[in-house]
């Protein structure tokens, strides 16, 4: 108990003592020069305290200065990649019509080839019926943190599209991003990436071909008792319709490669120097 | 009373220069600002009290801050920083504390 009564007693210890110490007889020098001394130490401490009460204060709109920086930073980068793919989408327009003209007069059975192919590996833009499947995180509680669990994740596109292709889908899409045979679909964080694009819920897949089959068939595959499980579990909303026109996006012009025999330099007919070039 | 008047006169210039602390003393700012409020209860509660002394006043806030931050920055060397800042503001918190009483003891009679 004896140092709860000092800690509770004792602060005013100094001052009690003080006036005795204080009122010895001093000259009006003295006085005069305790006073200044006194005045500068007390604005002394009154500018540390107050600079410490002001600088513990500001570190959070530093960080958030540096965050909209970045963001600001985000944004710019962003819209210069989606001007450069525009220019790019532009020039491989400009070369499949140069392509086509010359092909058109010189040899016709191979322009046939070639559209019917490009349409199967998704390099051109292409249009027709088809089914929309749209899917979307769960509706987050008012002044909660999204449950990491109840977002949309790689896999669940991943199941849902599989099974479109399953299902006799042509030409399949997800938000505007076509899907071609090297596309992948998948997570990074919690954000998800089509071909290294990433995209952003609501998630819309589009796919092109025979609607009614398609409908049949995706309604037996297990992709519709995923996304069953997926609303009944995590809330997570989805919907499938069909439309009489869907309009999905060409991929661009995919690199090719060419196989070939180890030891080989018999590849194929193709000069290397058309490499890249379809 | 110059002891106030200073005290004010300081913290505006705080207030309006807004002088950068270095980041050495970062850690200790927290520990001296409890130090100061202890000295400035202290101080009210002399006002009242009728024992207020500028000298005292002085002498006991500066010396409050330092050894608040001192003692911090000797357990940061220790390995005990933490643990001896809790301490400092248990100690200091009780000081408050009863100032904070003394003084409401006079002001409402309660």
């Amino acid at each position: 108990m004896g140092l709860l009564h000092d800690l509770m007693n004792r602060p005013m210890e100094a001052y009690a003592d003080a006036p005795r110490g204080a009122s010895l007889d001093r000259g009006r020098g003295a006085r005069l020069r305790h006073a200044v001394v006194h005045l500068v130490v007390a604005v002394l401490l009154g500018a540390i305290t107050v600079t410490a009460i002001v600088s513990l204060r500001t570190p959070q709109p530093a960080a958030l200065e540096s965050r909209k920086i970045l963001q600001q930073k985000i944004a710019e980068r962003t819209a210069q990649a989606d001007e450069l793919q525009s220019s790019t989408d532009a020039l491989s327009a400009q070369v499949t019509r140069l392509q086509a003209e010359l092909l058109a007069v010189d040899n016709p059975r191979l322009l046939a080839d070639l559209e019917r192919v490009e349409v199967l590996s998704g390099a051109i833009p292409v249009q027709g019926p088809g089914i929309v499947v749209e899917l979307d995180d769960a509706p987050v509680p008012a002044g909660q943190d999204q449950d990491p669990s109840s977002r949309v994740q790689d896999v669940d596109l991943q199941i849902v599209t599989n099974a479109l292709w399953a299902a006799g889908a042509e030409a399949i899409a997800i938000n505007n991003q076509r899907l071609t045979a090297l596309t992948t679909v998948r997570g990074a964080g919690p954000a998800i990436q089509v071909d290294l694009t990433p995209i952003v819920p609501p998630y819309r897949v589009e796919a092109i071909g025979d609607v009614r089959a398609m409908q049949t068939s995706f309604a037996r595959s297990t992709a519709a008792n995923h996304l069953t499980l997926l609303t009944g579990t995590y809330g997570i909303p989805s919907s499938l319709h069909a439309e009489t026109t869907l309009t999905l996006p060409g991929a661009g012009n995919a690199t090719l490669r060419y196989a070939r025999a180890p030891g080989s330099d018999v590849a194929s007919s193709v000069p290397p120097t058309q490499e890249g070039s379809p | 009373m110059i002891a106030v008047l200073g005290l004010l006169i300081g913290a505006l210039v705080g207030v309006f220069l807004e002088p950068t602390v270095p980041a050495v003393l970062q850690p200790y700012l927290p520990i001296a600002v409890v130090a100061a409020l202890d000295a400035l209860f202290g101080g009210l509660r002399a006002l009242l009290d009728g024992t207020f002394n500028d000298r005292v006043f002085l002498v006991s806030f500066l010396s409050n801050v330092v050894v608040a931050a001192l003692i911090v920055y000797l357990g940061d060397q220790l390995g005990v920083g933490t643990q001896l800042s809790t301490a400092v503001v248990v100690v200091l918190g009780i000081r408050i504390f009863s100032n904070a009483a003394a003084i409401r003891r006079h002001l409402f009679k309660a």
